[in-house]
This record gives structure tokens, sequence and C-alpha cells, in this order.
């Protein structure tokens, strides 16, 4: 049986960046297991049917370089990593894949104490 | 009219934000000692002053704020290559963080003592937004030198997974990575 998969589903995870795989390891061991939890939840997700949790959205104002072809820029997309949302990656998404780039703490202060 | 275009080093970058965060480091610590100072003093006859103070530092802060943000912009509309002084200046901006989040502590602990008038309470209060502006905007400066590093990352090999079971892998083998 064969399974059509159309070009808004997540097929593959890349983390060949090496800035990414460095910034991992900085993550705070107790982080790492749900984060990687969340990263392993969007393969074969329809990007466009992401839990809302994950804050899994296009940065409007960023282009990057693209992972196919270094010579064109692509948009930033980023999500929450952890459930408290203090943690979050971004990468680009490309033919299928996400290409993540960097992941660290997302520091925001809670405007109404 | 001619625009004239600077094109940023990183080394420009850091020197510019080393002199920034000192800047907002020492509106901080005068602050403390302004709060401190009042507080002593413990009148309203010098409510003014220290309406003035308040206004002062939140100007200065919004001040800060419209400068990391502009920073942040020119760093990455130059693609500034930050690799070389992210390691330097990144825990100094964790600092400022972490002094600014002290300083709201503080300012909200003073909206609520007994005795407080009114004025000061919201003298206080905006005050307090401005502190949280620029810690919102010292933030998205880190996270756009953070995008900036991520530009320049070298692409290894061999860590694609098209699997859950993969990915496991993956991670797995990254903890054992040097």
């Amino acid at each position: 049986m064969t399974v059509e998969i159309d070009g808004r589903v997540i097929r593959s995870v890349d983390i060949n960046g090496d800035v990414f795989r460095k910034a991992w390891k900085k993550l705070p061991i107790e982080v790492q297991p749900e984060a990687m939890q969340v990263i392993r939840s969007l393969l074969f997700q329809d990007i466009d049917s992401i839990p809302a949790k994950l804050h899994f959205h296009q940065l409007t104002s960023k282009e990057v370089p693209s992972r196919l072809d270094n010579k064109k820029k692509v948009k930033a997309w980023s999500l929450h990593i952890t459930a408290d949302d203090r943690y979050k990656a971004s990468f680009t998404y490309e033919n299928g894949t996400l290409y993540f780039r960097t992941c660290d703490l997302h520091d925001v202060v809670d405007k109404k104490p | 009219m001619t625009t004239a275009v600077i094109a940023l080093s990183d080394s420009t970058v850091m020197e510019l934000t080393g002199r920034r965060i000192k800047r907002v480091n020492t509106e901080l610590s005068a602050s403390h000692m302004g709060q401190s100072l009042v507080v002593r003093l413990a009148s309203s006859m010098f409510e003014s002053m220290h309406l003035y103070l308040l206004g002062k530092l939140a100007s200065r802060f919004r001040d800060d704020a419209i400068w990391f943000k502009g920073a942040a912009k020119d760093a990455w509309d130059g693609n500034v290559d930050v690799r070389a002084s992210l390691p330097r200046i990144t825990p100094k901006l964790e600092k400022i963080k972490t002094s600014l989040l002290e300083f709201r502590k503080d300012l909200l602990d003073m909206q609520q003592r007994k005795g407080t008038t009114e004025k000061t309470k919201h003298a206080l209060g905006r005050t307090v937004a401005a502190a949280v502006d620029l810690f919102d905007s010292v933030e998205a400066f880190r996270w756009t030198l953070l995008e900036l590093e991520a530009n320049y990352s070298p692409i290894s090999q061999g860590w694609v997974a098209n699997t859950p079971e993969e990915l496991d892998q993956l991670f797995a083998r990254m903890a054992l990575e040097e």
C-alpha cells in the first residue's frame, strides 16, 4: 500500500547545522527529553495542523540562507520546544524537511505580575 | 538626499553593544542608590523628586530599548558575523536581564508598600513597563545574534532523520558528540 504525502507534510528532520547541535548540548539536561519529544512529534505532521501550543510559525521579519541553495533566502520559522514556552528553536522548512538552525531560552517577562 | 551606508562589522556591533550595556548597568546602579535614598528620607516632601527620578529612568530605559531594537535590525540587515564576539557579549546581556528583573521586583514591591501615593504608584508602573520593554528588546537582540550565528553555521553530514526512531538515534549520538 502506498500513501501520498503532499508538500506540506514534514518528512524529515535535519540537524546537520553545527550551531544547532552546539546549542542543543547547552540546553539544561532536564529540558532535552521534553524538547526531543516535541521535535519527534513533528514528523509526518502537516505544517498547517501543528498544535497551537507549540507556537509553530513563520518569522515574518527574518529571511535566512536556504539550506538547499545558500545563495537564496527563505523564511525562518520557530517553535516552542517545551510546554512552559521557556525554550524555542528556529529552523527553515524546505521540501518537507525541517532544517534546524538554533535553540535556546526564550525569556519572557510576565506583563501582569 | 544621500544615505550613508555603514558596513557593520562584528567588532563595531559588539563595541557599541558593550557601551550600551555599560550605560544600562550604570542607570540601574544609580536607580538603586536613588530609591534607597528616597526610602530613607521617607517623606512626601520628596515625592516630586522621586517622581522626577522615576520619569527620567523610564525615559532612559525607553531610549535603551529603542537602541537595542535598532542595533538588532542593523546587525541583521548587515548579516554581521557575530561568532567571535557572541561568547563575550551573551553573559553581559544575561546580566542586564537579571538586573532588570530584580529592579522590576523592587519597584513592584514599592508599589504595594503602605503609604505609597497613587501618583507614585502610577510612576512606578510606568517605570516598570519601560524596564520590561527594555528587557524584551535585550532578549530580542540576543536572539538576533543567535540567528546571525546560525546563518554562518558550518553544515555537517549524517544528521538527518526520516522516522522517529532515526531521530532518537540522532539525539543519542549527539549526546556522545564532542
